[in-house]
């Protein structure tokens, strides 16, 4: 059996990439993408984790399969926000979206 | 009907109130009818009352009767007692006299103001808020317990203030209603300190008979006893009007002359000396320096009284001056331990004093001027009215066989007796001033020229609802001082005379003091004989001898500036503290503390908004730093 180690670092690095993205982009849609490798991350950690310490029941399982469905929400979620941003401002840069601050 | 049914007596006025108060405007004649026919029928309570106390007494040795409702018991926190406030009713002979006073004065009274607040635009709640009055008052004088007693001690105030304030329209009116009110108020609190001293320490009863047999088997501490007795004179000290609180009652006269007979001179000015008679065992078991108190501040009030009343030219206030002279020779007495002398007072004092308020009423309802310096030569034209004032005079000079000769004679023979020769010797002078200006009262008013012909045109006899309540207290203040005659009292059925009835320790029998007597009686009437020849025709040797002590005469008239002295200190001191309280609470509480505080939030606000940025990294950027922070926390924590 694959060591969980394995399993972790890979998490942990596809955990830091996706932070690295929403930190460093500045394009809306990447910083989606860099979200959900954000989520994927978390899901592996779940899967991982149930395989090794609970073989018997699917409860890690579910809840990645939870995740993957929450996103897939917040995907068509975020996504339409973008549309409607392009639309009527012409902009997919997150930083010229300032409007709401004090 | 006997004494379990005592609480009749102030429940019917009470009901009658009710009654007046929210039916009254709708009710004929604005339901004067209603509130005399409930103090009529209280007057006649009175009786059966008497009746059975006499009936269940052996000999001298009286039977109190006592009942008492629960109205509030709740267990007290950590104490582990139980605290009880009763509703009861307490009736001895000392209750049964006050009742006496209470309900046959204030019958008299409420028939005579029939015809003298005739047509006054509030009528029916004169009426309304003289049987709350009889009510409260004769809660006072029934309570079995101290905080009952303290509950009609507080109502009778607010009455007095209700109608002292009577004509409110009127500033000096109103200003007299607020000065008695505070006034008394200031005696209040002293009352309650009292009270709460004697349950704190006490059996945890307010009951007054077992906090006496409480005190009697040595319970308080005699140091912390004077204490408290001394806080119970306050309250008695305000509302009998003695040095320094007497202040409020001359100006009281602003009220309806009717509500000064009743209010200010026979029944709720009295209670102070009821108090004090009611606890007068516990100012016994005190410190001698207690009762001293009472008759130092008996004596002054005495003093001071008289001579204002030499100097005072509106009748009223000779008259309340008079009332606070009577009220002081009560305290005297009282300081004496003379519960007999000072209840006697208090019965004939009660007849004779509003006798001369109703005489006075009598004069003002028919001439409209109550200055004497505008009246004079009434007596042609008010027969019946000077007749009754002249005895009304008499009976308070002490003239022999006048009711009040009597009560004082007892009064002087005690302090003879029990007190050091000086004090015996300060009264008999006062004496002699109360003759004086009850003479210059009679003269200036009743005989002689008339002094405005317009005023003397205006005067005429009064109707019979004005005249009857006179003729009534003039035969009372005529015969009421027989009642010490121990052959009056057993015709009447009692065991003997008055001292056999109103006692503390032993009844004792009447003794004439002849010496006394004589005295008394020579300076009483050379007060009158020179009193007629000062102020006789025009009065011009009473005018020589003010002009030769200008400065005495001056002072008099200025009420020995007592209220110049309340009124600085009233201006710089109370003002003064309440302007740096004040100060305290605008800038330190409210723009400090209250203002401060909400401003600290205001502007943290504000300095925090800008952290929102609005734009999506920064925020990213925060929550990345916070879970870092976090993980460190974490790790630390774990490590």
């Amino acid at each position: 059996m694959i060591p969980i180690d394995n399993f972790l670092v890979l998490s942990a690095i596809l955990f830091s990439l996706g932070m690295y993205g929403v930190l460093a982009r500045r394009n809306a849609v990447l910083i989606l993408m860099s979200v959900e490798l954000m989520l994927q991350a978390v899901v592996i950690n779940f899967v991982a984790f149930a395989v090794y310490l609970d073989p018997e029941t699917f409860t890690g399982i579910i809840f990645g399969i939870f995740v993957i469905v929450i996103a897939a929400a917040e995907v068509g979620l975020a996504l339409a926000i973008i549309l409607r941003l392009f639309r009527n401002r012409q902009i997919s840069n997150v930083d010229e979206a300032d409007l709401l601050k004090w | 009907m006997g004494m379990d049914q005592a609480w009749l007596i102030p429940a019917i006025p009470a009901a009658a109130f009710v009654i007046l108060l929210i039916f009254g405007p709708y009710l004929p004649r604005k339901g004067d009818w209603l509130a005399i026919a409930a103090i009529g029928t209280s007057f006649i309570l009175v009786f059966p009352v008497l009746a059975d106390l006499l009936d269940q007494a052996d000999g001298t040795t009286y039977v109190a009767g006592e009942k008492a409702w629960e109205w509030l018991s709740f267990d007290l926190a950590g104490a582990g007692e139980t605290f009880n406030i009763e509703i009861g009713f307490y009736v001895d002979p000392i209750t049964i006299v006050m009742l006496a006073v209470v309900t046959l004065i204030a019958l008299m009274v409420q028939v005579y103001s029939i015809a003298y607040m005739k047509g006054d635009s509030r009528y029916g709640w004169y009426f309304t808020a003289m049987s709350l009055f009889a009510a409260s008052m004769l809660t006072l004088v029934l309570a079995n317990n101290l905080l009952l007693l303290y509950a009609g001690w507080e109502a009778v105030g607010f009455c007095s203030f209700l109608l002292i304030g009577f004509w409110y329209e009127k500033r000096s009116a109103a200003e007299a209603a607020k000065k008695a009110f505070i006034t008394t108020r200031i005696g209040d609190v002293g009352l309650l300190i009292g009270i709460i001293m004697l349950w704190l320490e006490g059996p945890n009863t307010f009951n007054i008979q077992e906090i006496i047999a409480f005190a009697e088997e040595g319970g308080y501490e005699t140091t912390y006893l004077t204490a408290a007795v001394l806080f119970l004179f306050m309250g008695a000290l305000g509302k009998s009007g003695q040095f320094p609180l007497h202040v409020w009652l001359p100006d009281a006269m602003e009220g309806p002359t009717p509500v000064s007979a009743l209010i200010h001179a026979a029944t709720m000015v009295v209670a102070g000396v009821y108090l004090v008679a009611r606890m007068l065992p516990l100012f016994e078991l005190a410190d001698p320096i207690a009762l001293d108190i009472v008759l130092v501040v008996g004596l002054i009030t005495v003093m001071i009284s008289a001579t204002m009343g030499l100097a005072a030219t509106d009748i009223k206030r000779v008259i309340a001056y008079s009332t606070l002279n009577s009220l002081g020779l009560m305290f005297v007495a009282l300081g004496s331990s003379a519960v007999t002398a000072a209840m006697l007072y208090l019965f004939v004092h009660a007849f004779f004093k509003a006798l001369l308020f109703l005489g006075a009423g009598s004069v003002i309802h028919a001439t409209e001027e109550q200055d004497m310096n505008r009246l004079g030569g009434l007596a042609a034209k008010m027969p019946i009215t000077a007749a009754m004032f002249a005895i009304g005079t008499l009976a308070m000079i002490g003239i022999i066989p006048l009711s009040g000769f009597w009560a004082k004679d007892e009064v002087l023979a005690v302090t003879r007796e029990e007190q050091h020769i000086v004090v015996y010797l300060v009264l008999l002078s006062s004496l002699f001033i109360t003759g004086l200006y009850m003479t210059r009262l009679f003269v200036r008013t009743f005989l002689f020229a008339p002094r405005e012909q317009e005023v003397y045109d205006r005067a005429h006899e009064n109707g019979l609802l004005i005249t009857v309540p006179l003729l009534i207290l003039g035969l009372l203040a005529t015969v009421g001082g027989f009642v010490v005659f121990d052959e009056v009292g057993e015709a009447l059925g009692f065991a003997g005379g008055f001292g056999q009835f109103v006692f503390l320790h032993e009844a004792h029998g009447f003794e004439f003091h002849l010496d006394v007597a004589v005295t008394s009686t020579v300076l009483a009437g050379g007060g009158v004989v020179f009193g007629w020849f000062l102020w006789r025709d025009k009065a011009e040797l009473a005018a020589s001898v003010r002009d030769r002590f200008a400065p005495i005469s001056t002072l008099l008239a200025n009420r020995y500036y007592i209220d110049e002295i309340y009124q600085f200190a009233i201006d710089h001191i109370v003002l003064g503290a309440g302007a740096l309280i004040a100060w305290f609470d605008r800038v330190v509480v409210n723009d400090a503390g209250v203002n401060g505080s909400a401003n600290i939030g205001y502007l943290a606000g504000f300095e925090a908004k800008f952290l929102q940025t609005g734009r999506l990294p920064n925020y990213a950027l925060a929550i990345v730093a916070g879970i870092l922070l976090l993980s460190v926390v974490m790790l630390v924590a774990l490590v």
